[in-house]
C-alpha cells in the first residue's frame, strides 16, 4: 500500500519520536523514509554499506566521501604524473646503467688488453735483458779473449804491459816534440849497433800501436752498445711505468663505476619499496601538522598483552585529539616510537616535508 | 453492511478478521439470541418461532494516547448482521437485524510493547497472567497489558511481512490519522540509545519532563503538576523544554 506522509505528518511523527529520542529530527525521519522507499533499488543498500564501510575503516564520513573521492582522483592524477616521471627517470637510470655496463665492459676489455700488452712488454723486456746479459757475457768473453791474445802477443814480443806503456809514453813524448816514432827509431837504429833488435823493436811497436787502436775501438763500440741498451731499458721502464699508471687509473675508474652501480641499485630498491606508499606520504604532507597518538587505556593495555589486535589503538591526527576514536578513553599519549623513528621531539607538531 | 453501520467504508476485511477472536463467543451468542428474540416478539408477538442466519463482525476503532506512556488503543465493537425467518399466523416473514452487540472490548498496546514485538523481544516483559485466550504482561510505567494470544500471534505474523504503517493504513482513514504518531513513537524507541543527549535549549518538552524540571527547582510534585496544568494552554507542542519551563514559571507567577 503506497502512502507518503505529508510535511505536517512528518513533523508530527518527529515530535512524537523526540519523546523517546530527544535528538530525533524531521530530517532524520525523511532520511528514513527515503531509505525505506529506496531500499528495493538495486545497488542502493550496497552503496550505503560501502559508505558505512568507508566511514568505519577509513574514518571518512559519508558527507566527506565525495570530497575524499575528488581528492583521491586528484591524488591519482598527480600520482599518475609522478609515475610517468618516475618511469622516465627509471628508463633514464636503466640507460645510464646500460651505458655504464657497456663502458665498464669496454674498460675491462681495455684493461685486459693493457695487461696483456704489459705482460708482452714484460716478456720482451725479460728477453732483451737476457739478450743484454748474453751480450755482456759475450763481450766479456771477447774482451778476455782479446786480453789473452794481447798477452800472447806480449809474451811473443817479449814485452810487458809496462813496456808497452813506456813505449806509448815514449811515442807521446817523441810526438810532442814534433817527431814520428819511426823517425826516432830510425835515428836510434842509426845510433845503435844492434840492428836486429831495433827492427824487432820497431815491428813490435808498430804492431802494438795497431792492437791498442783496435782495443780502443772495441771498447768504444762496447760502450756505445751498452749506452743504447741502457737507453732502451730506460724507455721500457718508462713505458712500464706509464702502463702501471694507466692500469691504476682504470682500476680507480672501475671501482667508481661499481660504486655507481651499487648506488643505482640502492635507488631502485628504495623506489620499489616506497613507491606504493608515496600517495599516503603526499596526503600526510598536505596536513598542516601531524600528531602520532596512542591510547593509554589500561584495560586495552592488559588485553593487548595477550592479543596484539586487542591492544591500545594507535592513530594519527592533524589536531590535538580529545579522546581515543576506538574506545573513547580520554587519557592519550604521544606515540614515542614514531617520534623517535622520525628523530623529532615527542609531542611537537610535525609538519611532514617531502623532498623534491 | 456492518462497516456502513459503523461509519467505516475503507477498512480492509482482513483487519476485521484479525479481531475475530476478541469477542467472548458464548456471551455474544447469548446476547444475539436475546436480541433476535426480543425483536421478533416486539414485532410479531411472543409465540412465533424464528430461524435465521447471523454474522458477528468485529469493527476496530483506533486511538493514540500519548498521556503518561504512549500507547495505541484499539476499541473493538461487535456488530451483528442477522437475517431471520419468522413463522407467524399470517405466514412466513423475513426480518433483517443490524447493530452493535455487547460492550466494546478495548486493547491498549503501549508503544514500548509494540516496539518489543517488532524486535521479537517480548521476553523483556514479565508474563503476569495467562489463560486459554489472553496473556497479561507487566509493562513498566503502564497498567498490565492484557491481550488475546491469537491477536498477538496474528499481529506478529502480519508484521513479519508488512510495516506497522502499512498495517495501520489497512484500518482506513483512522489508521492514516494515527500512523504518524505510532511511527514517530516507534522510531523514537528505535533510536533511543543511538543518539547523543540533546541540550535543554534544543530538547522538546513533555508534561513529565516539565514536571520533573520544576521538581528539580524545589517545587513539590503537586505544585509542579498544577503549574503545568495551568500553563498548558500556552504551551505549543513545537517549543523547546527551556521555553516551556520559562512559560510555565511565568504563568505560575501570574497565577499567584
Amino acid at each position: 500500500m503506497d502512502h507518503e506522509f505529508t510535511v505536517e505528518e512528518i513533523r508530527e511523527a518527529a515530535r512524537v519520536a523526540r519523546i523517546y529520542c530527544p535528538g530525533f529530527s524531521d530530517e532524520k525521519f525523511e532520511s528514513l523514509m527515503e531509505l525505506e522507499s529506496r531500499a528495493d533499488e538495486p545497488g542502493y543498500l550496497e552503496a550505503v554499506q560501502g559508505l558505512l564501510r568507508l566511514e568505519e575503516e577509513k574514518g571518512v564520513l559519508c558527507t566527506e566521501a565525495l570530497d575524499a573521492y575528488e581528492g583521491l582522483l586528484e591524488s591519482s592524477t598527480k600520482l599518475g604524473k609522478q609515475v610517468a616521471g618516475l618511469e622516465l627517470k627509471l628508463q633514464s637510470l636503466k640507460d645510464q646503467i646500460r651505458h655504464s655496463k657497456e663502458e665498464y665492459g669496454r674498460i675491462k676489455e681495455a684493461t685486459g688488453k693493457a695487461e696483456r700488452e704489459l705482460a708482452g712488454v714484460r716478456g720482451k723486456h725479460g728477453e732483451e735483458e737476457k739478450e743484454l746479459n748474453a751480450f755482456k757475457k759475450k763481450a766479456e768473453a771477447e774482451k778476455q779473449r782479446i786480453d789473452k791474445e794481447i798477452e800472447d802477443y806480449h809474451q811473443r814480443a817479449n814485452v810487458t804491459r809496462e813496456d808497452v806503456a813506456t813505449a806509448g809514453q815514449i811515442k807521446a813524448e817523441v810526438e810532442s816534440h814534433g817527431f814520428a816514432l819511426e823517425l826516432v827509431l830510425g835515428l836510434s837504429q842509426e845510433f845503435t849497433g844492434h840492428e836486429n833488435a831495433r827492427e824487432k823493436l820497431a815491428e813490435g811497436l808498430k804492431k802494438h800501436g795497431a792492437l791498442t787502436r783496435y782495443l780502443k775501438e772495441l771498447a768504444e763500440w762496447g760502450e756505445g752498445q751498452r749506452a743504447a741498451l741502457k737507453s732502451e731499458l730506460a724507455s721500457l721502464e718508462s713505458q712500464r711505468r706509464n702502463l702501471d699508471e694507466s692500469r691504476s687509473y682504470l682500476e680507480t675508474l672501475l671501482s667508481q663505476l661499481q660504486a655507481d652501480v651499487t648506488a643505482e641499485e640502492e635507488l631502485r630498491r628504495f623506489y620499489r619499496r616506497y613507491q606504493g606508499v608515496s600517495g599516503l606520504m603526499e596526503h600526510l604532507a598536505g596536513w598542516n601538522q601531524v600528531f602520532f597518538i596512542r591510547c593509554n587505556n589500561p584495560l586495552l593495555a592488559l588485553t593487548g598483552a595477550f592479543d596484539r589486535n586487542s591492544g591500545n589503538a594507535h592513530f594519527w591526527t592533524d589536531k590535538p585529539p580529545v579522546m581515543c576514536p576506538h574506545c573513547g578513553y580520554r587519557q592519550l599519549l604521544f606515540d614515542e616510537r614514531l617520534y623517535e623513528a622520525l628523530n623529532w621531539p615527542v609531542g611537537v607538531p610535525l609538519k611532514l616535508r617531502l623532498g623534491e | 453492511m456492518a462497516f456502513q453501520l459503523a461509519g467505516i467504508d475503507d477498512m480492509s476485511p482482513d483487519i476485521s478478521d484479525m479481531f475475530a477472536s476478541i469477542a467472548d463467543a458464548d456471551r455474544i451468542n447469548s446476547e444475539v439470541e436475546k436480541i433476535i428474540g426480543t425483536a421478533t416478539r416486539n414485532r410479531y408477538g411472543g409465540k412465533e418461532t424464528w430461524k435465521g442466519e447471523r454474522w458477528c463482525i468485529p469493527i476496530p476503532e483506533l486511538h493514540y494516547d500519548g498521556r503518561d506512556i504512549p500507547q495505541l488503543i484499539i476499541e473493538v465493537k461487535i456488530y451483528l448482521v442477522a437475517t431471520a425467518g419468522v413463522r407467524t399466523k399470517q405466514g412466513f416473514r423475513l426480518i433483517t437485524l443490524m447493530g452493535a452487540v455487547g460492550k466494546p472490548e478495548t486493547l491498549a498496546i503501549p508503544m514500548v510493547f509494540l516496539h518489543a514485538l517488532l524486535e521479537k523481544d517480548l521476553g523483556r516483559f514479565a508474563v503476569v497472567a495467562r489463560d486459554a485466550a489472553n496473556t497479561t504482561w507487566e509493562v513498566q510505567g503502564a497498567k498490565p497489558v492484557r491481550l488475546p494470544s491469537d491477536f498477538i500471534s496474528e499481529l506478529t505474523e502480519t508484521l513479519r511481512w508488512k510495516s506497522v504503517v502499512a498495517w495501520l493504513l489497512e484500518f482506513g482513514s483512522q489508521g492514516r490519522c494515527v500512523a504518524p504518531l505510532v511511527a514517530g513513537s516507534l522510531l523514537g524507541l528505535q533510536f533511543q540509545d543511538s543518539t547523543q543527549p540533546v541540550p535543554v535549549t534544543k530538547q522538546g518538552w513533555t508534561t513529565d519532563d516539565l514536571v520533573s524540571a520544576l521538581e528539580s527547582m524545589a517545587f513539590r510534585h503537586g505544585e509542579a503538576r498544577e503549574m503545568v496544568n495551568r500553563a498548558t494552554p500556552r504551551l505549543r507542542a513545537d517549543i523547546t523544554l527551556e521555553e516551556a519551563i520559562r512559560l510555565t514559571l511565568q504563568t505560575g507567577k501570574g497565577g499567584d
